[in-house]
């Protein structure tokens, strides 16, 4: 009996045998990608135009140490790390709830339209309010939230294939970013008509945006970290979930609700970053497998490191300038991802 | 014990079934079958509250469905539905999750539910698949795994919808003998069933439906016997009892 509560609680570590590929390598894994964010967060604190060491680091969080050094790194690496990781771990988890609640591994925020109906959101609040920062996250979750329910209630009217959503996606992606260029055309003086925003990038972060971003990213992340056995018990479809006791209906509402604010609350502040709510998710099944309990930590800490790493590479490679993170982000992202995709099946060809 | 009465129900506006009035018995092996097209998904389905109910009353424990939570339902009534999600699942997790009905808020699953669990894998045969992920096994380790959650939610009535699809002949004979098992049990076993050989053979009880009504519902010979079958299906059946006592039937369709 033991051996099968090891097994079902996961914990069941290399003694469990043979099976499950994934027992035993997790906390390796874990491990390893904690040890990567750590490192990440201090190569993009220290790495830079003026290189800050450790020292001076342990100098300014002991109250001491340049003031120059502390301005660099208080005001504008620190929040621009912060603002990666936020970004980074907000939209793998969204691409992992919207995968699992549309039972869809093709979705994903940027796929389906909830990252253009956000940055629509945005771009349409920066016209009308210019100067109202604080509405952005607000604008940004209303934008996701509207895309999102679109494509769902399209789904589930229609019965569309995982194929037919995905065109669907293309499609509502295509008509929301014409919405936005619109504004754009009308009024290009706002903070989303640059690059940056329409790419994804951090370079234009700042602390008034960032700070409500980042409580409804924490708060949604905590709920759905919360939520994790309704979220694996999903991914079993429909009737298996219902014919469980679950309120199918509301918990996927209650889902699709926190992917949005996830997905709105980070391209309020990072724009458009596309791909990573794709990648990081698949990254994290091959690496721990479909458990959620697993999933999400994994891919919230995949996403946080390869988002800021890629920014890392964006302000460093080509220094004095600097390009959209979204750029490495596709450049590295998109290969790396094909070739797992390809090996993989090479892999079950030669089984 | 489930029942309806009077039963009409379809999607949307679109009605399928028409006026069935049933009851399931327990310890009995119930097969449903029929035509395709004929509704026989679309009646488990109403007891699972998956259809537009347009009249009539489904029962549980004699009182009507809808008065019935969807996790007190859960804790009386398991269905292994026909389409399923193969996600890369443990096994053994996957049939913990049969105790969802059963756990509270924040879900920690008790020493009870793990017992359930290994008494479900062993029960199905499968203790030893509890490690492999659900996408590795093949068809008929997967229909056992999913039929081991439905035994691990501890219900009095199993619902199945098609639980041969897809499985060679000697897995869904294997299958044919546990629900058998399970039903002597004395849970209310209740499947649709496309071979008529096996609904005949292992059936304790028949309910045969054509064009969204029930058109004979009794005991396999005595459904035969009233010659609905062969009418329905448009087939003379043959009937030979052969030296092991047991009677085997073949099909030839009526031009």
């Amino acid at each position: 009996m033991t051996r099968i509560r090891q097994r079902a609680a996961g914990t069941a570590g290399d003694q469990a045998g043979s099976g499950n590929i994934f027992s035993g390598k997790r906390r390796q894994i874990l491990f390893c990608l904690l040890l990567l964010f750590f490192f990440s967060w201090f190569l993009c604190l220290a790495v830079g135009s003026v290189a800050v060491s450790f020292a001076d680091m342990a100098e300014i969080i002991m109250g001491e140490g340049k003031e120059s050094y502390k301005n660099i790194l208080l005001h504008i690496r620190l929040p621009r790390t912060a603002a990666c990781a936020l970004a980074g771990g907000g939209l793998a988890v969204a691409g992992v709830v919207i995968q699992n609640v549309l039972q869809n591994p093709l979705a994903g925020p940027n796929i389906i339209g909830v990252n253009a109906g956000a940055g629509f959101g945005v771009v349409l609040c920066t016209y009308l309010f210019p100067l109202s920062y604080q509405w952005i996250p607000g604008a940004a979750f209303g934008g996701a939230l509207c895309a999102m329910v679109f494509i769902y209630v399209l789904a589930k009217k229609t019965g569309a294939s995982k194929t037919t959503l995905v065109l669907a996606g293309v499609s509502v992606n295509s008509l929301l970013n014409a919405a936005s260029d619109m504004v754009h055309t009308f009024g290009n003086d706002t903070i989303t008509s640059t690059y940056s925003f329409r790419l994804g990038g951090f370079s234009s972060v700042s602390v008034s945006v960032l700070v409500p971003a980042g409580i409804l990213i924490g708060t949604a992340l905590c709920l759905i970290f919360l939520l994790s056995n309704e979220l694996e018990i999903l991914s079993l479809g429909e009737q298996v979930a219902s014919s469980l006791g679950m309120n199918t209906g509301f918990f996927r509402f209650l889902f699709l609700v926190l992917a949005a604010v996830l997905s709105g609350a980070s391209v309020s502040f990072a724009g458009l970053l596309g791909f990573v709510g794709l990648i990081a998710p698949h990254m994290a099944r091959r690496m721990v497998g479909e458990e959620c309990r697993y999933l999400l930590p994994f891919s919230a800490l995949f996403g946080a490191c390869f988002v800021m790493l890629c920014d890392l590479g964006a302000r460093t490679l080509w220094s004095p300038y600097e390009i959209p993170t979204g750029i490495i982000l596709s450049f590295v992202g998109a290969p790396f991802f094909l070739s797992l995709l390809f090996r993989q099946r090479r892999r079950r060809s030669h089984d | 014990m489930i029942s309806c009465k009077e039963l009409c129900a379809g999607y949307g506006k679109r009605q399928i079934l028409r006026q069935i009035t049933w009851k399931g018995e327990p310890g009995a092996f119930t097969v449903i079958a029929g035509p395709n097209g004929c509704g026989k998904s679309t009646f488990l389905k109403s007891f699972m509250g998956q259809t537009t109910i347009m009249g009539g009353e489904l029962y549980l424990e004699d009182a009507p469905m809808s008065s019935w939570s969807a996790r007190r339902k859960a804790r009386q009534l398991a269905y292994v539905p026909q389409n399923r999600s193969d996600v890369s699942l443990a096994v053994s997790r996957m049939v913990l999750h049969g105790r969802f009905p059963y756990v509270e808020y924040p879900r920690h699953y008790t020493s009870e539910d793990y017992d359930k669990v290994e008494w479900a894998l062993e029960k199905m045969g499968i203790k030893d698949l509890g490690d492999r992920l659900l996408s590795d096994l093949s068809g008929g380790e997967r229909q056992k795994a999913y039929l081991a959650m439905a035994l691990a939610q501890d219900t009095s009535i199993l619902l199945l919808d098609e639980p041969t699809t897809y499985l060679d002949i000697s897995c869904q004979l294997e299958l044919m003998e546990l629900l058998k098992g399970l039903a002597a049990e004395g849970r209310a076993v209740i499947a649709v069933l496309h071979d008529l050989n096996h609904c005949l053979e292992y059936g304790d009880q028949m309910v045969l439906m054509d064009k969204g009504a029930m058109a004979a519902w009794g005991t396999p010979e005595q459904v035969l016997a009233g010659g609905r079958l062969e009418e329905v299906f448009g087939l003379k059946v043959h009937g030979r009892t052969w030296e092991d006592g047991k009677r085997y039937y073949w099909f030839e369709r009526k031009v």
